[in-house]
Parts: C-alpha cells; structure tokens; sequence
C-alpha cells in the first residue's frame, strides 16, 4: 500500500482521538492521526480547564497503561453534595456505599493531553499527520473513499471523526444533528479556599443555574475548579459582570472556608447537539463530533470515551472475523449498543438542567420532593452513582 | 473407492442468482441478510476451528456466489478456492477480489473440477438446501479433506417453522431474501444430515442453531434449531 492509504484515518487529535488511537494499538491495529495543528502547538495547548474523569473512564485509561503516567497528579471525588440554591446539602452520595472505588477523579485537560501526545508518539501503530487541513470528504463510493487536503488525498477504508464539537469531518460528511442553544453561559475558573476539600464535590442548584465545585489536587494550596453555569441574560448584564466575585461568593457560601483567590475567568456559551446519524456510511463520528452535551454532570468526555471504548472493540472485532474496518453489520450493531448510552446522557443532563434551572413554583415542589426521595433511598443513590461513574454501559 | 457420479452437483436455483449477480456485496441490497449472517457463521467457523487460526489453510468454499465468505478467510490468511456453477457470481467473486487485493482461486463449476486437490477445511454453506443430491456432495468431500479435515455448512431445517419463516415471510412478507430462493421439501433435518455424513466416513458431527432477528436484521446462536442452524463434521479416523 502506498503511503497515502490508511485503513483507519482519525480527525482530531484531542483527548478522545488520541485515546481512541491508544486503544486501536494495544489491539495492534494500525491508525492514522490527522490534525490541522501542528506538534508544538499540540503540547502547548492552553487548556486551563479540569476533566472529571469516571471510575469507567479511569479503568479504560488504566488499562491503556496511561493512569501510571499522570503520577499523582489527579484529585479523586470521594463524596458529591447535591442541594437546591443553599440548603444544607439535601444528598450526599458517598463512594464507601458502593465499593467501586471513588466517584470519579478531577485531571488537568493539559496533563492528560500531553501524556496522550507522549504515548501517541511511541506507539508503532500509530502515525500521525500533522498541520492537515481537510477541504472535503469523499465517502460516496467505500471503496475509494478519501479525504482532501491541501496537498495530497488521503485514501482510508474507515473515518474516525473526533474533532469536537465543532467537527469539521461531520460538516463535510454532511451528518445532521440537533441543536439547541441553553441561552446559558459557563464561567470556568479555579478558587483557593481556606479549608481543606477532602475530595468534596459540590453541586448547588439555582434558578438562573447549576454551580459545581470540583476539588483539585494542589498540594501547596486548597484548589477547587468552578463551573458556574448562569443565564446568559444575567451572565451579559454590566452589572454582574462588576459584581461577578461578590455574586460568586453568596452562591459559593464559604463551603470550603473563606474565598481567598479566583484565577482567571473563561466564559462558554452552552449548547447541546446530537447527530441524528452516529455514522455515514465509513465516516463515523466519536465524543464532541458526535454528541456535546450540557455540563451539568461532567459527563461529556466520559460518554465520549465510551463511544472510543466500543468502536475499538468493534473494529477488532471486525479484523479478527477477516472483515474490512467498516462493516456495515457491525457498525448497526456499534450504534445499538450505543444509543441509548447517548440518548439517556443527551436527555438526562438536558432535562436535569431544565428541571433545576427556573423558578417556577411547580417545578420547586418537583425538585425538592425529587431530592429528598434520592435522598433517603440508597438504591436510587447508589444506581445513579453506578451510572455517572459510566460503570453501567461498560458492562457488556 | 465406489464410483461417482459428479454432475449436477452444484446445479441448483441458479436463474434466481443470475438476475442478482449485480447486488452480491451491496449490503442493503437482496443479499442483505446474509451479509448480516456472514457474521455468525465467521464466528462459528473461528469458535469451532480446531485448527486455531485460519492462516496457511486450504480452504474449499462450496457455492461461494460472490464470494463473501472466501473474502474474510483469505484475509485471515487461509489459501482459498471458491467453487460456484452461477457463472456470473464467479465473475463478480473475482473482479472483487482483485479490486480488494485479494488472491483468491475462484472456479466455475462442478466440484469434480477440485476433485484432484486437497483441503484441510471445506464450508458449504446455505447451499446444500438447494442441491438434488447432497450425499454425493459429502462424499465427494470426504475425499477431498485432509486427514482431521473439517467440514462447516449451514442450512435450513424441514418443520413447519421454517415454511412460515424461511420460505413465506422471507421470500414474500419481508422480502429479505429473493423470491424463489428456497423450495421447502429441499430442506433437510438436522438427523437426516448427521446420518449422511456419519454413512460418508465423517465420525464427529456438531450442530448449532442459529435464530435471526429480521427487524434488527441481526443473527444470534440458538438452542434451537427450528429454522437456521449450523454444524461441523471431522474425519479424525480418515
């Protein structure tokens, strides 16, 4: 085969893409990177913001040999309180009920990353294509199948789109999706605190938002990351924009002791999509590029992992039956196994987001007698915690 | 040795197959369940390879059609020849072969035409539903298969249940498999076939039933064996 034939090509060389290649090589299974940055800017990559990552997503990065290299470096989530606005937190979900190990752990995305970049480069079963562009996809025919670029057509049997949200795979492969705009803004930042977190997460419900509270290792200070999610009407408005610390602190209630500093803030528009199609023929399209969903819950990159977790093994699957990459049996049956993963996360953290932004009298009744049966039933809890540890979708 | 007869073997529907010859690797097309099938009898075939792995085999593929199962064997490293007596399946077995690169020998004909060579593995599959005479098929192959040879087919059981599934919701409700494809006093009992093969020199005989999900067009092993199943027979005291 000549050098501009590849099996697999994947767009994007972002967490899920580079983890997706990770997996295909421990499978020994030869993939192609393409990415429209070049190495350097790749590891330089300014990415302030904090992944949580699922006891099912730290399994599968364990497994890959890529938790050892964080050395450290992560912060585990041992309880998460859940309230309405400041009341006493009304659930507390604690990882000692379910023996599964801690809830989740808190990584830097510019950690993870560059130890993905680092292994990427080493694995034998993986080339990379650097400082590529796509111009247009060409899928009408499988069996030449390719992709334009600037220079050269890259010829593949299947596509792997992760290049996020903004995909730029899913826009040439022409894949539908869904769109809705929560006409609300996260800030993202970091505080130092006084008290020690713990491994305490918080997440506190308000009408204009959820705020989340995530610790962060940091052995010199006590470090917890923020996702304050606010109506973009009072997100936009002057006047908050001036108070933003004095309204930041009524909501944060000195939870974790005094607020003693804010780092420097990100503002994201939120959005959700969700394609109609999770593949077109050999194009198929993985994490953001396939579904971004609200934040509310930290899910996002974990669902995403899992649509990696899966294809992988599909595609082994379809090596060790002698089948090309793309199959078509396979794929229907890759996207029945992953549908209603996808579509219960799309809808669950929409609706949770519906259910606790707002504050109609009907929809406050709804959410306190909801928390406090989560509250007193164990089982609710700990089948809730089994799920967004993303345990329950790797089982099969 | 008694003496064979080796016409006609492999002469069976072949006027349907003729006017499909053009949708063998459309997987949406007329042959899309049995694309979907393909699956399972890979994964049958590789559960129940005492051999291990498929690599450096002579593989015989009885009516191979357009050759998805000689396909996935060559590229699991089996040496494979495909025999078909539909003239224009072969042609399409081969141009697609050479398109995807791979060494397949692909023959049109009767299998007296491989009688003088050897193989270690022979499939029939969905095929011996559709033959006048299968125990001359059997015995023909007991000659051909190396000593510790396997022999995998597949085919349709003769119940009541497989005249509802295989032939009138099929052929003519689903229509997920071309009209007039089957004949049901062709099919055979699972028993009917150990029988032939134990009278045939074959001293082992396993049979797998195999259930299909028309609506998810996916295929699953079954305890059963009312309609689809599968089987291997060895010849380990050859």
């Amino acid at each position: 085969m000549t050098k501009n034939h590849h099996e697999i090509i994947i767009c994007g060389a972002g967490m899920i893409g580079l983890t997706f290649a990770l997996l295909m090589a421990e499978k020994k299974i030869k993939v192609c990177i393409v990415d429209k940055n070049d190495k350097e800017s790749l590891l330089k990559q300014q990415d302030n913001r904090t992944t949580a990552i699922s006891q099912g997503s730290y399994r599968i990065f364990r497994k890959l040999g890529i938790w050892k290299k964080l050395k450290n470096e992560f912060q585990s989530i041992n309880q998460i309180f859940v309230s309405e606005g400041l009341g006493s937190h009304d659930i507390n979900f604690d990882h000692k009920n379910l023996k599964e190990g801690p809830l989740g752990f808190i990584v830097n995305n510019k950690l993870i990353k560059r130890t993905l970049l680092n292994e990427v480069s080493k694995s034998k079963y993986i080339s990379f294509k650097y400082c590529t562009e796509i111009f247009n996809i060409n899928n009408e025919d499988i069996d030449n199948s390719f992709i334009e670029t600037k220079n050269v057509k890259l010829y593949f049997r299947m596509l792997v789109a992760a290049d996020g949200r903004f995909s730029r795979t899913r826009y040439h492969a022409n894949i539908k999706y869904y769109f809705h705009d929560y006409q609300q803004t996260a800030f993202v930042f970091n505080i130092s605190h006084t008290k020690k977190h713990h491994g305490v997460a918080l997440e506190r419900f308000f009408p204009t938002g959820p705020l989340a509270i995530l610790p962060v290792k940091n052995l010199k200070i006590n470090q917890s990351s923020v996702v304050w999610t606010v109506d973009s009407g009072v997100a936009n408005d002057d006047v908050f924009k001036i108070n933003f610390r004095k309204e930041f602190e009524k909501k944060y209630n000195n939870f974790f002791g005094k607020l003693i500093s804010l780092s420097e803030i990100k503002k994201y528009p939120l959005n959700v999509f969700s394609c109609y199609d999770i593949f077109k023929r050999n194009v198929v399209l993985i994490g953001d590029a396939c579904q971004a969903i609200h934040p509310i819950a930290g899910q996002g990159f974990n669902l995403g992992l899992r649509d990696a977790f899966i294809l992988a093994k599909t595609l082994e699957k379809s090596k060790e039956l002698g089948l090309e990459p793309f199959n078509l049996s396979l794929m229907k049956s890759y996207e029945n196994m992953r549908i209603i993963d996808k579509t219960l996360l799309v809808n669950a953290t929409h609706n949770l987001n519906g259910l606790f932004s707002g504050s109609g009298e009907f929809k406050s009744l709804l959410r306190k007698a909801g928390l406090r049966i989560f509250a007193q039933s164990t089982f609710l809890k700990n089948q809730s915690m089994l799920f967004a540890m993303g345990l329950r979708s790797l089982e099969a | 040795m008694k003496s064979k007869n080796y016409k006609s073997t492999l002469n069976h529907s072949s006027k349907v197959f003729d006017n499909l010859s053009d949708e063998w690797w459309d997987e949406n097309g007329s042959f899309k369940a049995l694309h979907s099938f393909n699956l399972i009898r890979l994964e049958y075939l590789k559960k129940n390879n005492l051999k291990k792995s498929f690599n450096g085999l002579s593989v015989l593929d009885i009516g191979c059609g357009g050759g998805i199962l000689c396909e996935p064997l060559s590229r699991l490293g089996a040496e494979v020849t495909g025999i078909d007596s539909n003239e224009k399946a072969i042609n399409v077995a081969k141009e697609h072969a050479k398109m995807k690169n791979l060494k397949i020998n692909y023959i049109n004909g009767e299998l007296s035409e491989v009688a003088k060579y050897n193989f270690d593995i022979i499939t029939c599959m969905e095929v011996l539903e559709h033959v006048e005479n299968v125990n001359q098929i059997i015995s023909i192959s007991n000659d051909i298969l190396r000593k510790d040879g396997i022999f995998f087919g597949s085919t349709i059981n003769k119940t009541l249940c497989s005249f509802l599934f295989a032939i009138f919701f099929a052929e003519n409700v689903l229509q997920i498999v071309p009209r007039g494809t089957h004949e049901w006093k062709k099919f055979l009992k699972p028993n009917y076939v150990k029988t032939q093969f134990l009278n045939n020199g074959f001293n082992n005989f396993e049979v797998q039933g195999v259930n299909y999900n028309p609506f998810k067009n996916r295929w699953s092993f079954s305890e059963k064996t009312l309609v689809n199943y599968m089987f291997f027979a060895t010849n380990s005291s050859k």
